[in-house]
């Protein structure tokens, strides 16, 4: 015998029945103590967002106060490990640049960082200057705000060795008055998106969203989300996210409803080899395009004007490109990370055969 | 605050005025390392920043100055790093008196203490010998944290006819860890399982059914004090049918314990599933519906478990709570198979939180 029970065992459940979001405002004496450093974002008012993925923890960091130029469109910086690494007393082998983020409202591009392993490792931000001169933020002294992501499910209180269970943080970007938040699972093959009203505040809870994934008209699942943006499709707030197994989908911004299932629509396959790994949008000749870095080939550039007439992707497409067109920008290779700087401008981070980063300016082809 | 003896290397004063004779140290401020030149003149407070003294780490190629906090302490100026110093670096501290009179140069050697080897790879998830050609994760557990940020480097899979696997497995910058830094989640590219996708359709799954592999886990990987592992290690997989099976706790078998005993609950499978998720999916709850406290091991290929109790079973109807996201080897749940056809929705519409009850009963007398 069995049977199915959605309400029961209430006492266990709510543990992960609760999409709530607690947030918490700034207080002097509170110091933002991060346990991991994950992507960055910004939100509109110099609000820095960096994710704590270990603590399932986004805190906004307002950087107004170090508003100055910012990186300029000629500037490049080679080695950026070992210029990180000079400015921390360090050695280059212990950097790792985890993300960038460009902030709109005066173009410094800030570096999310984490330095060494395990109890000696420490996680830090920095900004950068119109011509490159890198500055390392004192994290404890910035006034935040945060909120925390609800638990993961933990179902089955009361029981030992079940705290092995890590909700990575893909990306995250904020759309249209919240911050959105793409998780991978270590464990269970999932896709959620959460997304917290933002200014945080206590009194709103965030919603969780599963996102499935459809191929074809064949065959689903719920695959995880790698990197995504906001973007305007006829006049709709959507979201277009990348899936780490390369199609490119539109999730429109108003099915993101706590508790809610979504089916992103197929707009185009990418091919095998070709993981994203950042994405952004812009517009040039009167049309828009999207770049997008992956890991093996140049970055690619794709037509997104053609993202208002494309249908959902339906039929097996033998070979070549499915859904909307693409190229490859072969002279861009190595992108691990981009983000807008201004309109005709992107800033690159770009990783050499040897593993050494370079910081670039380029301009949006 | 203390001198600390250690390490200092180098030149004595370039230069110094007669009567000051100004020298350059290494001491322990609060349990951190501070750079200080003593023998300053005690009321001058002219000599207080970066203009005079900075502290760089020692390359050969120009390096900017580090980053931390200037303080006079009478005849003292002390630098504090606003980061920790990197064991096995060398720093050089330089100090120049703003009027030319005095200047010093010393570079310091931070020891780096001796770390021998002690992590091992402890295990390998699914430990069964044969796996499903669609098999969704691998897991590797480690005796001790292991570094992270290089991970996909130090593993491969290489086919029995020699060739590497290109690509198998999903390499994300974020590497999936548990919250320990013990426990490594390998996904194999889900483009290259979930059927009818274009990397599926160009290259194909990365385990075909019938042919053998080797997971091959170099010794070079750190673990996160920086030791090497202690050995590398290899392990043969088999490779079955895909399986695109749902698990079915309806065929799964229960013995139940007797009360007032310790002794586990043993629950028999209808095939092997996610370890991890066995751990976390499931649970027993007492007849009141609360959750027991118990320690789950699995054996059989992970298609048994065991559950003992922390403290004595109690009499009465328990049950088996089984959470419907409970995957097998290939990613199938309970819920639904893993890339399940678009018009079969399965438990689609059932809530996320859905679990599933197996009563079993517990009661003092031996049947």
């Amino acid at each position: 015998m069995r049977y199915i029970s959605v309400t029961a065992f209430s006492l266990c459940l709510s543990v992960f029945t609760n999409s709530a979001v607690t947030a918490q405002a700034s207080a002097s004496s509170l110091r933002a103590e991060l346990s991991s450093i994950g992507p960055i974002a910004f939100a509109p008012g110099h609000q820095l967002l960096v994710s704590d993925p270990k603590a399932a923890t986004i805190y906004a960091f307002d950087v107004a106060e170090f508003s100055t130029k910012g990186f300029g469109k000629e500037a490049s910086i080679e080695d950026l490990d070992g210029k990180i690494a000079d400015l921390i007393g360090g050695s280059r082998d212990e950097i790792n640049i985890v993300d960038l983020a460009v902030n709109p409202e005066d173009q410094q591009v800030y570096l999310s960082v984490q330095r060494g392993q395990g109890d000696e490792q420490e996680l830090l931000l920095f900004r950068v200057q119109a011509k490159g001169e890198i500055e390392a933020l004192f994290i404890e002294e910035l006034e935040f705000t945060s909120a925390t992501l609800p638990n993961p499910p933990q179902p089955g209180e009361g029981r030992r060795d079940r705290n092995r269970h890590m909700e990575s943080i893909t990306d995250m970007a904020f759309i249209d008055g919240q911050v959105v938040i793409a998780g991978l699972s270590n464990e269970e093959f999932s896709s959620k998106l959460r997304a917290v009203p933002f200014p945080f505040d206590q009194a709103k809870n965030g919603a969780s969203i599963e996102i499935f994934h459809g191929n074809h008209g064949k065959f689903e699942t719920n695959s995880p989300v790698r990197t995504f943006i906001p973007y305007e499709l006829k006049g709709e707030p959507v979201i277009l996210a990348a899936y780490t197994c390369t199609p490119l989908v539109v999730i429109p911004v108003s099915e993101l409803k706590d508790g809610e299932k979504v089916r992103g629509k197929t707009v185009a396959e990418l091919g095998n080899r070709n993981r994203p790994l950042d994405m952004i949008s812009y517009e040039k000749g009167g049309e828009s395009f999207l770049l997008m870095a992956n890991n093996s080939r140049g970055v690619m550039k794709i037509n997104a004007s053609e993202l208002e007439t494309q249908e959902a992707i339906t039929t097996e497409i033998p070979e070549g490109t499915a859904g909307v067109s693409y190229e490859t920008i072969q002279d861009l290779q190595g992108v691990t990370h981009l983000d807008k700087l201004d309109e005709q401008h992107a800033v690159v981070l770009i990783r050499s055969e040897s593993g050494e980063h370079s910081l670039r300016t380029v301009k949006l082809p | 605050m203390t001198a600390l003896g250690c390490a200092g290397n180098g030149a004595a004063p370039i230069s110094s005025t007669a009567g000051i004779t100004p020298s350059l140290d290494l001491i322990e401020q609060e349990g951190k390392i501070a750079f200080v030149v003593d023998g300053l003149v005690a009321n001058s407070q002219e000599e207080q920043g970066a203009s005079q003294f900075t502290v760089r780490v020692d390359r050969e190629s120009d390096t900017s100055a580090m980053v931390g906090k200037y303080h006079r302490e009478g005849s003292r100026l002390v630098f504090s790093p606003r980061f920790r110093l990197t064991p096995g670096l060398r720093y050089r501290a330089i100090y120049q008196s703003s009027d030319g009179s005095a200047a010093i140069e010393r570079s310091f050697s931070i020891p780096r203490p001796e770390r021998p080897s002690s992590t091992g790879l402890s295990q390998v998830y699914p430990s069964r010998n044969e796996l499903p050609e669609n098999l969704l994760r691998i897991y590797l557990e480690f005796s001790a944290a292991m570094s992270q940020g290089n991970s996909y480097e130090h593993i491969r899979l290489v086919h029995s006819g020699g060739e590497t696997v290109e690509l198998p497995f999903l390499e994300l910058p974020e590497e999936l860890w548990d919250r320990d830094g013990r426990r490594l989640t390998l996904l194999f590219d889900p483009g290259r399982i979930k059927r009818g996708l274009k990397p599926q359709r160009e290259v194909g799954s990365p385990l075909i059914a019938g042919e053998r592999y080797r997971l091959i886990i170099d010794s070079d990987w750190k673990d996160a004090a920086g030791a090497r592992l202690l050995a590398g290690h290899e392990r043969e997989i088999r490779v079955g049918p895909a399986d695109r099976k749902q698990p079915d706790p309806d065929q799964w078998q229960l013995t139940s314990p007797l009360a007032r005993t310790r002794e586990p609950l043993t629950v028999e499978f209808d095939e092997s599933l996610d370890h991890a998720l066995v751990k976390r999916m499931i649970w027993v709850a007492d007849p009141l519906g609360m959750p027991i406290e118990c320690e789950i091991s699995l054996g059989e290929a992970e298609s048994r478990a065991h559950f003992t109790p922390t403290t004595a079973w109690q009499g009465g109807t328990h049950h088996l709570r089984i959470d419907i996201d409970l995957e097998d080897l290939a990613g199938n749940s309970i819920r639904w198979v893993f890339d399940r056809k678009m018009d079969d929705h399965g438990k689609t519409e059932a809530a996320r939180d859905e679990t599933i009850s197996l009563p079993f009963s517990i009661s003092a007398i031996q049947r």
